[in-house]
């Protein structure tokens, strides 16, 4: 990405802090930083695509990112900040045995094997009842030391979206970017011109699942409620895939884009019209990716520019 | 001194041998062309050498180390490079990108982002790309593509490059860019090891030709010699009646 956009995108971070101090309804704000939420999701699995790894499975680090922050600082003690941040490490670390697969796995079996893994994530979550509180969930988990709730969240939302944004930006513009893109465009040349694929895969699942745990934690602060189906549940899976995809997978800023246009679409305009087809938007939009946007929205800027 | 040595080495697809018991042996900064007509084995050997299939029989060296079955990226950092028939490039990379691929990947390693950034742009000179380091791989013609392929496997600093049929299906125009690339190979000291399909200008500038029909080698020696064969005229236009 070239510095006028960052400029751009900087410039509207910046906007974006506006709504809460001019009283913004709080339904909204709440709303904005449920998008947020998304888009840093989505950003985390753009991450993953960006290094040609499809994953099913992203529900295993958000889930292990809410479980870990939530215990951590209800069980043992930690203050929630920590606990947030050592939940980042714990998702990391989750989604290091998906990287080791994935020097033998790619394509569709690396995908059904992430969706597997989080499958069987959520069962142990369900049936470990003694730290995670089976599927009567853990309660009363303390929330962010924010001041005003809904307004620290939405900027704590947003300011983990910027943050996963830069982190992204800045790993693209770095070899370790040019190794990704070079397994994705083409693993076996990559390989022939010195590239040790294995590190590189690595390093792409820790940094996305690590991305992914803290919109994790943040859920579990902010709802102060988890349990395995809602934290662990297959549409974690597939929602940030639909919307990384529709905005376009390897493109920096695609994948927040498409999650904010889907999910606000979904949620401020079909919602209190349609609600029975509030979910009517992220089929539509994989329909799309297959039929006529395979590049998602990030093609149609590209065909704006030229080749 | 030799680069690389075969020895004898064989491969065989199911009933198919596609390499019987070759051995050969490339010195060190030479430029040997590898001819014969289709099924001859050349791109088999190519893919023994390079790592990619292992072979039935035999043992590969590079400068004395045995690299018989070697990981592609191993070899690489031993020194060899590599290029393919149809070119297999980082299409949706533009093209300098293609090149620091190899350029931050292989040898040497740990150079600063700029002096990488300069040796990937040289390389797009010694290629004739220079005016088209910006465009992505895939929207360069056939002939970019080959040059820029070949500019992505001197970025590792090779010491033995193999390069497949880098002059086929090429306009005259492109051919005569190819010719001057292999004499800026031969500028370098890169010792290479090329394959073209028939007699051309690679067969003019190599210093040896090695002729190989049914994987056996049938002839092997100075271009002038080679041409001669009675064994290379069988080889290409089979008895005469």
């Amino acid at each position: 990405m070239t510095a006028v956009p960052l400029a751009a995108v900087a410039a509207l971070a910046l906007a974006l802090a506006v709504p809460p101090l001019v009283g913004f309804d709080p339904y909204y704000l709440y709303v904005l930083g449920t998008g947020w939420l998304w888009a840093t999701l989505a950003c985390a699995w753009g991450l993953l695509a960006f290094a040609g790894q499809v994953s099913f499975g992203h529900a295993a680090y958000f889930g292990a990112g809410a479980y870990a922050s939530a215990l951590l600082s209800q069980s043992a003690g930690w203050h929630p900040w920590l606990a947030l941040g050592a939940a980042g490490l714990v998702g990391a670390a989750v989604a290091v045995p998906m990287g080791l697969g994935a020097r033998r796995l790619g394509g569709a079996p690396l995908a059904l094997a992430t969706f597997a893994y989080a499958e069987v994530c959520r069962l142990v979550a369900l049936n470990w009842t003694a730290l995670t509180g089976g599927g009567a969930g853990l309660v009363g988990i303390p929330s962010l030391p924010l001041g005003r709730e809904r307004v620290g969240h939405y900027y704590v939302a947003l300011g983990v979206l910027v943050a996963a944004l830069v982190i992204v930006a800045g790993l693209r513009r770095t070899p370790v970017g040019l190794a990704w893109a070079a397994i994705r465009e083409r693993e076996s040349r990559a390989e022939l011109l010195g590239l040790t694929p294995a590190p590189y895969k690595l390093l792409a699942f820790a940094c996305s699942g690590a991305l992914t745990a803290l919109g994790g934690a943040l859920f579990a602060h902010a709802v102060r409620y988890i349990e395995p189906d809602l934290v662990f549940g297959r549409g974690l899976s597939l929602l940030p895939l639909v919307m990384a995809t529709f905005g376009g997978a390897h493109s920096l800023l695609g994948p927040p884009a498409g999650a904010l246009m889907l999910y606000l679409l979904s949620e401020v305009v079909l919602q209190p019209t349609l609600p029975r087809l509030h979910q009517l938007p992220y089929a539509m939009a994989l329909v799309l990716v297959v039929l006529v946007l395979p590049r998602g929205l990030a093609g149609i800027a590209r065909r704006v520019e030229g080749p | 001194m030799a680069r690389l040595v075969l020895d004898r080495v064989s491969k065989r697809f199911g009933g198919v041998h596609a390499l019987r018991e070759l051995t050969l042996a490339v010195e060190s900064g030479s430029l040997v062309a590898l001819l014969g007509p289709n099924g001859a084995g050349k791109t088999t050997l190519f893919d023994v050498v390079s790592g990619l299939v292992p072979p039935t029989s035999g043992r590969v060296h590079l400068d004395d180390v045995d690299i018989t079955g070697l990981l592609p990226h191993r070899l690489a950092a031993l020194g060899l490079g590599r290029t393919f028939q149809v070119a297999r490039l980082f299409p949706e990379l533009p093209a300098v990108e293609n090149v620091l691929v190899g350029v931050t990947f292989g040898r040497p390693r740990g150079q600063p982002a700029a002096e990488r950034r300069r040796r990937a742009e040289r390389l797009l000179r010694v290629v004739g790309l220079e005016a088209r380091s910006r465009a992505r791989a895939t929207a360069l013609s056939l002939g970019e593509q080959k040059r820029l392929e070949l500019a992505c496997a001197l970025g590792p600093e090779p010491r033995l490059l193999l390069v497949d049929e880098l002059g086929s299906g090429l306009s005259p125009r492109g051919r005569a860019e190819v010719a001057r690339c292999y004499a800026r190979l031969r500028e370098r000291g890169v010792t290479v090891l090329a394959i073209e399909h028939a007699f051309g200008p690679l067969s003019e500038v190599a210093d040896r030709v090695v002729v190989l029909d049914q994987g056996e080698i049938v002839a092997d020696g100075r271009p002038a010699d080679v041409l001669a064969s009675p064994r290379v005229v069988d080889a290409y236009l089979g008895d005469e009646p």
